[in-house]
């Protein structure tokens, strides 16, 4: 399987009140084409840090991030903007979307704006809708984004990230602000798309939503403290069972 | 614990809180200089006339030897003082600009030694002349206008054989002779100068004594002084206060301006308010579900904005004195306007806006009752759209993704958009309204306005005095320029109108049919028997079209008709036609225009401008013009108006780039949510700095729609009444040049607000993607 994210010697510190604060030592891992991985840990650990750093978002302070070949802290901010359009997807726990701009529009408008494809406006529109359709929620395609529920909201977020076809989805805590089963419906439909080949890489504190990957990242205090592949053979309930037994052992 | 949130919230929305504490500023700083300069301005020729120590009757006497006048006038009952003011009357060739070959061209300027002066003259920082060292001048500020001298400038001033060198140090405002109506610069010199002049044998001829004289009876005055010969001026001050209609014009322009300013500040602060508080809804809906009273959360935020208007409002304050001193320094360099002693005014006008602005707060807090702590938590976001729909449609619109957010932004939120786009058409509204004036000032229509039919060219008639109309149609036709040559003439008419007897200025002109002239109502004079009145003259009279009054010409009586009514601004409106075969031989002329000559031929702009340079060599003289720059130089205030205008027009942008960087900081402020997660989507910087500034570029541009759709109305709502007062009663055909009102001040307008949004915008580069994350 091809790596589409290699992570080498990854270190970012900031500096707060003069005093530094090394969030991420060395941190080492590498995502294939296809994974879905969840990185778990406790609160402060260097979760989100870690996601934002190897997806772009945030500068790393030392080391290397290689995203489908090309080093990410080479690239300049137009270049790694370019990146996050064409070949990333971004799910955020809080659901944001643009409140000026109806469901449908606000899932259109990566695809607007990317160069990746020559498609015209109603092609993307239609893509759109196929998308909305996949994941259940076509009915909501002209609605204002205060008029949906948080479930159909964040299911609007993951055709958001889909829109332009990335390389990888990254999520962090996708299920953060939902309830239990519009957690569970949001699940099921990043667990279809990573059947589907879609690689997706996710932060959670949920053992449930972790039991729905393929391998999951422990970390603590900014290192990897642990790896743990997900038998994905097995029910649900025993991978969960399993999982938690696993993340007992790392102290969690 | 309240002071702690104070605090804290002053500390951590800083940027909101400087947005807000600077349109206090700026509030505080038009509503304190706009109320200064009303009161300076409806007040402002009685308190020059105060500060100057104007007498109630003026008058200037030419005095080769004692005729006694000072005397007679002493005698009489009424008067209480009589301030006698010598002087000597300058011809215009004796005055020369050194290193200069420019012919000084003004009327009867008049040397004065400072030292006899016996009114108080102020120079431009409104401050009295007492002295003026040897070597220097001030001067009247007309001259300093028409000539385009610069302070330091060397003239030399001669009496007969007699020069002295005097430099240019300045303006002056003289109350009795400064108005631009008037034109006679006096020149105020050291004692030592003047003696000089004095001493030259011509300097007797030239004597003039000016008497100002403290009367209860000014009618008493004027029948005392009918017998004497020599007199040039002698008026009461009311008749000198209508000389300065052209400066109030200007000055009733600033009234307009400070007017303007005040909605402007109050209308962007009740929004800034507004929109602030709009801001704090989560935190208010937060403070709810911890269980604080609605008073408690409202007193919070009074408590918070109290602060930030005191101390708006202190700065406001100090800065409004120095703005209010330019904005009436710019307006008037022949009157004192002045916002002295106006320092507790300035301090109740800002108490004002404390006041006002404090009831915005309240209004504005009050919507704190209908907040719930569910809005705290709903969304994350704003709560201030929930009951909104989106307009547009990306997915159906054909406009580029940056075009359709901002345009799709100003569609979802009209409310704040339409205040920002009022605000610019306002503004730039209030720059065409001056263009507008100003350029019809110096247009053909205001010819009709002027008593004067349309010409090619006007040649000042000082120069030619020596010719008749004919020997000039002679030089044309030798020059194979052919035309027809004309002038109109003013006679001063008794006329006995009922059972009043007047004097009243008629217009004549033999070389012009009275029907080619313009007229309001009735028809044009047909024959020498029949007159047309100006609407004041009329109306004073008790006249209309049809009745009957009659002329008293050497002696005789002779009756004539009323046939048209007409608006003139000559002689504030009391100007009056008299049919071209009227019989004028006996008559004595009180004024002329310039000449006029109509080109038999049709001539293209370059040929008419080619026959104007050729003319001013035939005859020697600069004083050759096409239509346009007679009007501009006639009216006289067409260079201040300009001024005026520009200085407007700086205010205005100053305003606008104030207001869109403002409200930019304040969006960016309130996006920074949306902004780090287009950002986080891919969006580059470019593109969002692009889509916030396209969103001022689309204000701006319907801005500048409305504005010159409604400069129309709008210059005759605000020019009309001042017009009328200077005769033109029934409305002025204003002149739009298409190319300044729909091209020049949109661009401007559009430019400016976009270099100020898209300079602000760049602050969005600061906003990370990561920031997405962890946005309130």
């Amino acid at each position: 399987m091809n790596t589409v994210l290699n992570v080498k010697d990854l270190c970012k510190t900031y500096i707060t009140n003069k005093r530094q604060n090394n969030v991420l030592k060395n941190v080492n891992f590498k995502v294939n084409e296809g994974e879905m991985v969840a990185i778990m840990g406790p609160s402060g650990s260097g979760k989100s840090t870690l996601l934002y750093t190897v997806s772009g978002m945030d500068r790393m302070t030392a080391g290397e991030v290689e995203f489908v070949g090309k080093n990410i802290e080479k690239l300049n901010d137009n270049d790694l903007a370019k990146l996050r359009l064409d070949d990333m997807g971004f799910i955020f726990q809080q659901m944001y979307m643009l409140k000026n701009l109806t469901v449908l529009d606000n899932i259109i408008l990566p695809a607007v704006k990317s160069t990746k494809t020559k498609e015209s406006r109603t092609e993307i529109t239609e893509r759109a809708l196929k998308l909305m359709k996949k994941l259940g929620i076509e009915d909501i395609a002209n609605n204002d984004i205060n008029e949906v529920s948080g479930g159909q909201l964040q299911r609007a977020c993951i055709c958001r990230s889909m829109i332009n076809n990335p390389s990888v989805i990254f999520a962090d805590e996708p299920t953060g602000a939902l309830n239990r089963t519009s957690s569970d419906e949001v699940m099921e439909e990043l667990s279809k798309l990573n059947q589907e080949g879609t690689t997706i890489m996710l932060v959670t504190h949920d053992a449930k939503v972790a039991a729905k990957c393929s391998r999951v990242l422990f970390i603590v205090d900014g290192n990897i403290k642990g790896e743990y592949n997900v038998d994905v053979t097995a029910a649900l309930r025993d991978r969960e069972r399993a999982l938690n037994n696993w993340l007992m052992e790392m102290g969690f | 614990m309240y002071l702690n949130i104070l605090k804290r919230d002053l500390k951590r929305k800083k940027t909101m809180n400087v947005i807000l504490l600077i349109f206090v500023m700026l509030s505080a700083m038009f509503m304190a200089s706009s109320v200064n300069n009303i009161i300076a301005v409806t007040t402002g020729l009685d308190t020059f006339f105060e500060k100057a120590g104007m007498p109630d009757y003026v008058v200037l006497e030419s005095s080769i030897e004692d005729s006694g006048l000072e005397k007679t006038v002493k005698a009489l009952d009424s008067v209480t003082d009589c301030r006698k003011e010598p002087q000597l009357l300058g011809l215009s060739p004796d005055i020369k600009i050194t290193g200069s070959d420019k012919e000084v061209k003004v009327n009867s300027p008049l040397y004065i030694s400072i030292d006899n002066a016996q009114l108080n003259y102020f120079n431009q920082d409104n401050e009295v002349i007492t002295e003026v060292e040897k070597g220097k001048v001030y001067i009247g500020s007309s001259f300093a206008s028409q000539m385009g001298i610069k302070i330091g400038d060397k003239l030399i001033v001669s009496i007969g054989e007699t020069s002295v060198e005097l430099e240019y140090i300045g303006k002056v405002k003289d109350a009795a002779l400064g108005s631009n109506s008037f034109g006679n610069p006096r020149f105020f010199m050291n004692d030592e100068d003047y003696q000089l002049l004095c001493s030259d044998d011509e300097a007797a001829e030239r004597s003039k004594n000016g008497y100002y004289i403290d009367t209860t009876d000014t009618k008493e005055v004027k029948e005392a002084l009918s017998g004497f010969e020599g007199i040039t001026l002698s008026e009461p001050q009311s008749t000198i206060k209508n000389t300065y209609i052209m400066e109030m014009m200007v000055a009733g322009i600033l009234l307009v301006v400070s007017i303007f300013l005040i909605i402007v500040s109050f209308v962007v602060l009740k929004h800034t308010i507004g929109f602030t508080i709009a801001e704090e809804f989560r935190e208010i809906g937060v403070m709810k579900a911890i269980g604080m009273k609605n008073s408690s959360i409202r007193g919070l935020y009074l408590v918070k904005y109290l602060a930030i208007t005191v101390v708006g409002s202190a700065l406001g304050f100090i800065f409004s004195i120095p703005f209010s001193d330019m904005l009436l320094k710019s307006v008037s360099t022949s009157m004192y306007l002045s916002s002295d002693n106006n320092i507790l005014v300035g301090l109740l006008a800002t108490l004002l806006v404390v006041g006002i602005t404090l009831f915005f707060c309240y209004n504005s807090t009050s919507k704190i009752k209908k907040l719930t702590p569910i809005d705290a938590v709903r969304n994350g976001t704003t709560g201030e759209r929930f009951r909104k729909k989106s307009l547009m449609h990306l997915s159906k619109s054909k406009l580029g993704s940056n075009t359709f957010l901002a345009a799709n932004d100003i569609v979802s939120a009209p409310k704040k958009y339409s205040v920002i786009t009022s605000v610019f058409a306002v503004l730039v509204m209030l720059v065409m309204v001056l263009a507008n004036t100003a350029n019809t000032l110096k247009s053909e229509a205001t010819l009709s306005l002027l008593g004067c039919v349309e010409s090619d060219v006007f040649i000042n008639c000082q120069k030619l005095a020596d010719k008749s109309h004919e020997d000039i149609e002679k030089i044309l036709e030798e020059n194979n320029m052919p035309g027809k040559v004309h002038q109109e003439i003013n006679y001063g008419i008794g006329v006995i109108a009922g059972d009043t007897k007047t004097n009243l200025r008629f217009q004549h002109n033999s070389g012009t049919k009275a029907s080619d002239y313009v007229y309001g109502e009735g028809v044009a004079p047909e024959c020498k028997n029949e007159v047309a009145l100006g609407y004041v003259t009329a109306e004073e009279l008790g006249l209309g079209v049809g009745d009957t009054i009659t002329l008293i010409v050497d002696g005789e009586e002779v009756e004539c008709t009323v046939t048209a009514l007409f608006q003139t601004m000559n002689n504030l409106g009391k100007a009056n036609r008299l049919h071209e075969d009227f019989d004028v031989s006996s008559l004595e002329s009180s004024a002329f225009f310039d000449i006029q000559v109509d080109f038999d031929d049709e001539l293209t702009e370059a040929e008419l401008q080619s026959r104007i340079e050729k003319l001013k060599d035939i005859f020697d003289t600069e004083d050759v013009m096409d239509a346009a720059e007679f009007a501009r130089r006639a009216t006289g205030v067409y260079d201040t108006m300009v001024l005026v205008k520009n200085m407007v027009l700086i205010i205005v942008l100053a305003i606008v780039v104030l207001i869109a960087v403002l409200m930019e900081r304040s969006f960016i402020s309130s996006e920074k949510a949306e902004i780090a997660l287009m950002k986080a989507m891919g969006i580059s910087n470019k593109a969002i700095v692009w889509y916030h500034t396209l969103r001022f570029a689309l204000v701006a541009l319907a801005a500048s729609f409305i504005a010159a759709a409604l400069c129309l109305p709008a210059t005759q709502l605000i020019m009309n009444p001042i017009f009328s007062i200077m005769g033109a009663v029934s409305g002025v055909s204003y002149k739009i040049v298409p190319f300044e009102i729909f091209v020049v001040y949109p661009v401007i307008l559009v430019a400016v607000a976009i270099i100020a949004a898209f300079l602000t915008s760049l602050y969005t580069n600061t906003i990370k993607s990561s920031d997405a994350s962890n946005i309130e």
